[in-house]
């Protein structure tokens, strides 16, 4: 059985009626079929200005005010598309609204090849076509998941950190390669990326953080892995000066940390060990703020110390 | 419930608590023997009350305590046949080091024992030294045999009742001698923990009467009165014979250095007692004129008036006088003897130079043998008052009175008066003080002293304060007084009020001050939490408005009022105040030092220092907490009449409570575009965090996206570019684009139940899902590095619409479907509170509006605070 080939034919639709395309491709599969509600009709057509196949676009309007005013519609449509198309035509009733010819054939894309550099992944493909490209960069690990890298590029070369990558272990990396209309893509050799260890993250407190003296803080945290799933919070120990004050997402430090510069880390065993780590500064009390701990101690005696777990 | 001669010799409070909470653990059956035991235990500071009793009886010339005393010194307090001949020798060894000497007397009151024991050498010295040794041994065998009872009340301060029963039972009192752990182990505590008022007792009957009084009335009454109730005091049941405190191991108990104190005392009363015995000369037989006389003088100089003038004297057959007189001249303290050159003293006239602290009298003879006896006897009392004072326990050498020269004046026989001198003033004081506080209304007394005058003046010499009838200054006699009054009471002011007096050679001045001073009395008027929204009605219901999340950073502001009404503090109606705050016990200190205001209605909730605020950290936010504030003025307070300082405070307690909300799942994504690099990893966490600032759900569950970061080639600025910048990012997040380019897009990218923030690198507003009709999976959103611009996003992720209150802050207005709010989302900026900064949101520029609007300056109200409240549930 020969698969049918659709094209993806899509663009914008202002109030005055005028047509923007947009950047559409061919594909085999089409993962949510449309609902047509439009009287503007795509077709496909030949040489002979033979209708080959034709179909109503659906369209959903916005009224977006950041678009200056302008009543804006995105239309979208499917249809198959026979080796013997050469022209796409959108027309509303009676009106062409728009017209634009078929490259002859479908543009060449070489299998991307990956280089992997330090902390970086170069991917590099060949391409040739008639007409301009533009390139859309997809990664998908061994989780059948593809997540999008980059998406309309005009060079043929793309590099990305690793450090950002939702995945990790082996993965292959695709490039879609379109004119708008006609599109090829091809997939790479898979590569082996190394395992990346859960990212901890430190919400509170912040990088650099000035907290005033005889203030009680809290430590909050995550930690997530490339994948995105949480860490569990009960492998989080939490420390201040490399002293272990707590474990969980969350601790209180009820005791107020001495005046001066400190370390606020949390650490996890999983995965081979991780941690993060901030640098914060407990003021030193300013005049005032040591008449008022004297005072303080005078009338309000006996202030709390030690450490609450979450 | 006492009757006790002092209350300070001995800490009885102390002593109560201990037998209360014993007695709560001990059997009826058993109580009769503890009564037994602390009687006896009790017994050796009963005698010290005794003591003091009767030393001050004696002193005030009781005669039955003087026999009473008498009798105790000569057969001794404790018991002479066991005397400790060792504490004996120790006793009189002069030792000037006595630093220290009451360490580890807890019971005992230093001053109360040192001035007792003073008192006691004093009086013990009429009856030889024996009798002093005897008295202090008695006093140390006493303090000594107090070492059971201090120790037992200090097992009880450090672990209570049970630590004092284990000390007993297992005999670990120091000091415990075997006739008393005997006696206590015959202790019957039972299970202990009971509570004394479970029992309906009767008065255990050792032979002693029973009335109805209350059983610890009865229980300490050897102490109360140490010499009534004499039977109920049986010595042959009640007490270990011989006395138990005299055994040396108590004696070695005794407080280095005590010892050393009592017998410095004890030297110190002797030397006192022996300088008084010397009494000053007498009059000669061969004086021929007397003490002091001026017979032969016929007139004065009357134009010597001043210090360095030189004053003639004439008379007849003055040089008869040269050998057996001196000549002396009023000074400011007495007739003084003057020395004059031979050539100056003739038989017609004397002349002298005044000296400087000459003053009108008579001038006049004295015999000279007699003054140089005198003035042999004050050397020599000076000496003997240098020694005493140089005892370390010279404060408490009572009667060491100070002794003068020679200073007697001759008579005046009117020709004799020298007129000369400067005015001396002798006291000026304002309420017997050289200044004198007083609350506004007062009224004081001005006295004054002055001599060498014949009248003085008072001039208010300040601006304020009140003066006198017709005019600032009045003038009176050398010796007087007057009262002013009332004083202002609009502020602290200081009136001062000079003293003058003129006389022969000059005038002097003396000045007091009257500082009116009110003192605050602060009260806490209520505590209102926000997490950033927040209404403050009914100060006795605080938390009634919008609920507050838990773990989440909270602001307490603590409303302070003080009752000084009109009164003005440094010029104006607010007294700055500080505190702490404590949540659950643990402390927290303030963010600002507020302003106390005469009353509620003075302040204005807009202003952040008319509060006392607190950050109180998310990790103490939650469930019900008991919030306890204590606030005190920044300055201390002159309190009248004599301007010790006083710190008003003030304590109030109240309790919140935080309800779970969940937390917003947030995972970032970095964006850049071209010509702008993405924001750093920190920063755009920050700002996610911050956005929470304005919403209710804790900031618990933020992190990087999966795709961390998102390069574009768009223009973010625009409204397409945004738009594409979103539709990617979702496309990312749970592929809404939809197209299954490749045979392995089967699957989605898996679903992680957060919301991705887009931080765009440049300005241009945000874009979210939830009313933008090409996305309708409402979790995604796209906004500039702003935290209210993130908020409103995420509103529309949790299906806020936009607000539209008919302001923009820029070209256009919100898009609809539009959510109503009251006052078309106009926020009360006295209700918005920014946690992070720790400062009111009232914006000068213009009014606050919800964060759902476009308006310049946005928060979140208390509506849409309520809305997403429910929401989050």
């Amino acid at each position: 059985m020969t698969e049918t080939t659709f094209l993806r034919f899509t663009g914008l639709i202002h109030d005055d009626g005028s047509f923007e395309p947009g950047v559409g491709w061919t594909t085999t599969r089409i993962r949510t079929p449309l609902e047509p509600n439009s009287q503007h009709i795509v077709e496909v057509i030949d040489e002979g200005d033979q209708v080959l196949e034709a179909t109503a676009a659906t369209i959903t309007v916005s009224d977006d005010p950041a678009a200056a005013g302008r009543l804006v519609a995105r239309l979208v449509a499917y249809l198959p598309l026979p080796d013997s198309g050469h022209t796409v035509r959108l027309r509303h009733g009676d009106e062409i609204v728009h017209t634009v010819d078929l490259a002859p054939r479908s543009p060449f894309i070489g299998q991307p090849e990956l280089e992997f550099r330090e902390d970086q992944i170069l991917i590099r493909w060949d391409a040739d076509h008639d007409r301009a490209l533009s390139f859309n960069v997809f990664i998908s690990g061994r989780r059948p998941s593809t997540y999008t890298l980059a998406s309309g590029l005009t060079a043929t070369e793309l590099r990305v950190d690793v450090e950002t990558l939702p995945v990790d272990g082996e993965c292959t990396v695709a490039v879609l390669a379109t004119d708008g209309l006609r599109s090829a893509h091809a997939v790479s050799a898979p590569l082996e990326l190394p395992h990346r260890p859960p990212r901890l993250t430190i919400l509170a407190p912040s990088e650099g953080q000035e907290i005033s003296p005889d203030s009680p803080i809290t430590l909050l945290g995550t930690g997530s892995f490339p994948s995105g799933e949480d860490l569990s919070e009960r492998s989080a120990t939490w420390s201040v000066d490399e002293v272990v004050v707590g474990r969980g997402s969350w601790i209180q430090v009820s005791e107020p940390l001495e005046p001066g510069e400190h370390t606020v880390t949390v650490s996890s065993d999983s995965h081979g060990g991780v941690s993060a780590s901030v640098a914060i500064r407990v003021r030193e009390r300013s005049d005032d703020e040591q008449s008022w701990a004297r005072i303080a101690a005078e009338l309000d005696p006996d202030p709390h110390a030690g450490v609450t777990a979450a | 419930m006492f009757d006790t001669p002092s209350r300070h010799l001995v800490d009885v409070d102390a002593i109560r608590l201990v037998v209360t909470d014993l007695a709560a653990f001990t059997p009826r059956e058993g109580r009769g023997q503890l009564q037994r035991v602390f009687t006896v235990l009790l017994e050796p500071l009963r005698r010290l009350l005794a003591i003091e009793r009767l030393v001050a009886a004696a002193e005030d010339c009781d005669d039955r305590a003087r026999r009473q005393l008498t009798r105790y010194l000569i057969t001794g307090f404790g018991d002479d046949s066991r005397r400790d001949r060792e504490t004996e020798k120790r006793s009189r060894v002069k030792d000037r080091r006595s630093s220290d000497a009451m360490a580890g007397l807890t019971l005992l009151g230093d001053r109360e024992l040192t001035e007792m024991t003073s008192a006691l050498a004093s009086f013990s010295l009429e009856f030889g030294e024996d009798a002093v040794a005897g008295a202090m041994d008695s006093v140390l065998s006493l303090i000594g045999g107090s070492r059971v009872i201090e120790a037992i009340v200090a097992a009880h301060r450090l672990g209570g009742a049970e630590v004092v029963v284990q000390q007993l039972r297992g005999g670990e009192m120091p000091g415990m001698p075997g006739e008393l752990q005997d006696l206590i182990g015959g202790l019957n505590f039972g299970t202990g923990g009971r509570d004394l008022s479970e029992f309906d007792f009767e008065l255990p009957d050792f032979g002693i009467p029973h009335d109805d009084r209350d059983w610890l009335d009865d229980f300490f009454d050897p102490l109360g009165n140490p010499f009534g109730d004499v039977g109920w005091r049986d010595p042959d049941e009640w007490e270990p014979t011989p006395p138990w405190w005299i055994y040396p191991r108590l004696q070695e108990d005794i407080p280095p250095g005590l010892a050393s104190l009592i017998a410095c005392i004890m030297t110190v009363a002797k030397l006192v007692t022996a300088r008084a015995a010397i009494a000053p000369p007498t009059l000669g037989p061969n004086a021929r004129y007397g003490m002091v006389w001026a017979d032969q003088i016929t007139s004065i100089d009357p134009t010597a008036h001043c210090p360095e003038d030189l004053l003639s004297i004439y008379g007849t057959g003055l040089a008869a006088l040269r050998d057996t007189a001196v000549l002396v001249l009023p000074t400011a303290s007495g007739c003084r003897a003057v020395s004059v050159q031979t050539r100056n003293w003739t038989d017609t006239r004397i002349r002298v130079t005044l000296p400087t602290d000459v003053v009108s009298g008579p001038v006049g003879f004295a015999d000279k043998a007699y003054v140089a006896a005198y003035n042999a006897w004050h050397e020599d009392q000076e000496r003997r008052l240098e020694e005493i004072r140089s005892y370390r326990c010279a404060a408490f050498a009572a009667g060491a009175t100070v002794s003068t020269p020679f200073s007697v004046c001759a008579p005046n026989l009117g020709r004799n008066y020298l007129t000369a001198g400067t005015a001396i003033i002798d006291s000026f004081r304002v309420d017997g003080r050289a200044r004198v506080v007083v609350t506004p209304g007062s009224s004081v007394t001005l006295t004054w002293s002055a001599r060498n005058c014949s009248a003085v003046e008072v001039t208010r010499v300040s601006a304020v304060g009140p003066a006198f009838p017709g005019s600032v200054t009045a003038v009176g006699s050398p010796i007087g007084s007057i009262t002013l009054g009332p004083f202002g009471a609009s502020g602290p002011q200081d009136a001062s009020y000079s003293l003058r007096a003129a006389g022969p050679c000059g005038a002097v001045a003396a000045t007091v001050v009257v500082a009116v001073r009110k003192t605050p009395r602060l009260s806490v008027a209520g505590v209102e939490l926000t997490q950033g929204i927040q209404a403050f009605g009914p100060l006795s219901a605080p938390n009634t408005a919008s609920p507050l999340v838990a773990n989440k950073d909270t602001i307490a502001r603590v409303y302070v009022t003080h009752d000084l009404d009109s009164y003005l503090v440094d010029g104006t109606h607010a007294v700055s105040v500080s505190g702490r705050l404590r949540v659950n016990g643990v402390a927290v200190a303030p963010l600002n030092v507020a302003q106390a205001l005469p009353s509620v209605g003075w302040i204005n909730r807009g202003t952040t220092d008319h509060t006392l605020n607190f950050r109180i950290p998310a990790g103490i936010a939650n469930g019900t907490a008991v919030i306890g504030v204590t606030v005190w003025t920044a300055a201390e307070f002159e309190q009248p009449p004599d301007g010790e300082l006083l710190r008003p405070s003030r304590t109030s307690t109240s309790s919140a409570t935080w309800t779970t909300r969940r937390a917003l799942r947030l995972r970032y994504v970095r964006v850049s575009a071209p010509g702008a690099p993405a924001l750093s990893d920190a920063a755009c966490r920050d700002i996610v965090v911050r956005a929470h600032d304005l919403l209710p759900a804790p900031p618990t569950d933020i992190a990087p996206a999966r795709m961390p970061t998102w390069h574009t080639s768009y223009d973010p600025t625009t409204s397409d570019g945004k738009q594409t910048v979103l539709d990617h990012l979702d496309d990312q997040h749970d592929c809404t684009l939809s197209e299954a380019i490749f045979p392995w897009e089967d699957d989605c990218p898996p679903g992680d139940g957060a919301i991705w923030v887009g931080i765009l690198p440049v300005s241009g507003g945000g874009l979210a899902q939830s009313h933008r009709v090409f996305a309708p999976g409402r979790n995604t959103l796209v906004a500039q590095a702003d935290r209210i611009t993130v908020a409103h996003e995420i509103g529309h992720t949790q299906k806020l619409n936009h607000v539209n209150p008919g302001v923009s802050c820029g070209a256009g207005g919100p898009d609809g479907d539009y959510d109503s709010l009251p006052a078309g989302g106009m926020i009360s900026a006295a209700d918005a509170f920014d946690t992070n900064a720790g400062a009111s949101l009232a914006v000068s520029g213009g009014p606050l509006y919800d964060m759902m609007t476009y308006a310049c300056n946005r928060w979140i109200s208390r509506s849409n605070w309520q809305r997403l409240f429910d929401k989050l549930s």
